[in-house]
């Protein structure tokens, strides 16, 4: 006969949900299969002991810092999970691990987990995804300046095909990256389509303008544009191969403009899907942007990390004029009742 | 600082990569706050904001009176270094 000794909710950091739990005191393990340290509060579920750290659920932070601070300087060393707490789980107190399969350990050497990173303010975890980063993840560019039919593509998925360096693996540098690519892109009528190829990306320097960090899907876009232009025929070719966008794409209420679809291929927002701008509209708080004349609706502390999903639509076109991951409301913006 | 502002002459100086540029103050806006001081932030936040409203494409422009070209990116990025001082 089965015995069911543990039923238990959590929220997304590992808390108990009151209600939604009960514990016949004798399994040990609990949040993310880890071992459930109930001595310190005296109260079950309320501190998980991980490999290498002691997680406080009701905090969403661990206790101590993180045992490779100092190779991550771009995380807070407390953070749980890397604040990725829908699509990763923790690995043993010293990093995340996405859950799609996408992406592996930052310490993995193949490791492509900056490039899928929805934080673009993070710096690069090593020095080879730093050289990874400057050619990947998604971009908004021009796919054929010369071609009228077909506006702009990103990179929705890519793949690191093969690495191409100049000089030794200390000083040496990368020349350019091949990658596998799939293509998205919309043409004159708004129809959606998908391409597939390879391209070689010339890799860029890491530092840009005297900043380090911040800039690199900048360089990515870089990259992409001159490669784009060299070789991005590969994709040109391939147009009538696409698909429509409704085969696709889930429906939306909210209609964007051509602006705000391109916005939702930029590397900082790709993570943003039409649901979310949806629940933004549904749930977020109005207000008037007085400076550009737009109805802009914010949902607080709508990602994990805290920013908010701010949606501008225009009150002349009811379009969704634009889509910021930003971390504050201006003061300027206006309440709207 | 001086960084953060040398990117926003950027916009204005280096029209061919300003996209780029555009990005990158985005990017410190809206992910490093922390490196802004406060007296600059609102500023910087206003502004990137603004900046998301720039549309050099005139086809895409035309999809919305909030979009603005060119010659109006230029008035608003001057006016923010205005506020920065100098």
């Amino acid at each position: 006969m089965l015995e069911m000794r543990e039923m238990q909710g959590y929220d997304a950091f590992g808390s108990l949900l009151p209600g939604r739990n009960f514990s016949s005191g004798s399994y040990r393990f609990g949040f993310q299969g880890q071992e459930k340290d109930d001595e310190v509060y005296g109260a079950t579920g309320t501190s998980y002991a991980f490999e290498y750290r002691m997680h406080g659920p009701r905090e969403g932070r661990f206790w101590s810092i993180d045992p490779l601070a100092a190779k991550y300087p771009h995380n807070s060393p407390y953070a749980f999970s890397e604040n990725r707490v829908i699509d990763a789980v923790e690995l043993e107190g010293l990093e995340k691990v996405t859950i799609n399969g996408q992406d592996k350990p930052a310490t993995d050497p193949n490791s492509l987990t900056t490039v899928f990173d929805d934080d673009i303010s993070k710096a690069p975890s090593d020095q080879y995804s730093q050289r990874v980063v400057a050619g990947l993840a998604d971009v908004g560019a021009k796919l054929d300046p010369l071609a009228a039919q077909i506006e702009r593509f990103q990179l929705n998925q890519t793949g690191v095909h093969s690495e191409h360096w100049t000089g030794g693996a200390s000083h040496g540098r990368t020349d350019y990256v091949d990658y596998d690519y799939v293509a998205t892109y919309y043409d004159q009528n708004d129809d959606f389509h998908i391409a597939q190829g390879t391209l070689s990306v010339p890799a860029l320097t890491t530092e840009y303008a005297g900043i380090k960090d911040a800039p690199l899907i900048i360089l990515t876009e870089v990259a992409i544009l001159e490669i784009s232009q060299l070789s991005g025929m590969a994709a040109h070719s391939q147009v009538g191969q696409g698909v429509k966008a409704s085969e696709q794409l889930a429906p939306t209420t909210a209609q964007l403009s051509k602006h705000a679809k391109i916005q939702l291929g930029l590397a900082d927002r790709s993570h943003i899907t039409h649901g979310m701008i949806d629940a933004t509209i549904a749930k977020g708080r109005r207000f008037w942007d007085p400076k550009n004349k737009s109805i802009n609706y914010v949902l607080e502390g709508g990602f994990a990390s805290g920013k908010n999903l701010t949606v501008g639509t225009s009150p002349a076109s009811g379009l969704v004029t634009t889509i910021m991951p930003n971390s504050r409301i201006p003061k300027r913006f206006v309440p709207l009742p | 600082m001086t960084d953060v502002i040398d990117i926003i002459r950027q916009i204005l100086n280096d029209s061919s990569n300003r996209m780029q540029h555009i990005r990158i103050i985005q990017s410190l806006a809206w992910n490093s706050t922390d490196e802004i001081p406060e007296e600059y932030a609102e500023v910087i936040q206003e502004l990137a904001v603004d900046l998301d409203y720039y549309e050099p494409d005139a086809e895409l422009r035309s999809e919305a009176p909030e979009y603005y070209d060119d010659t109006e990116l230029e008035r608003r990025v001057t006016q923010a270094l205005e506020m920065l001082g100098p």
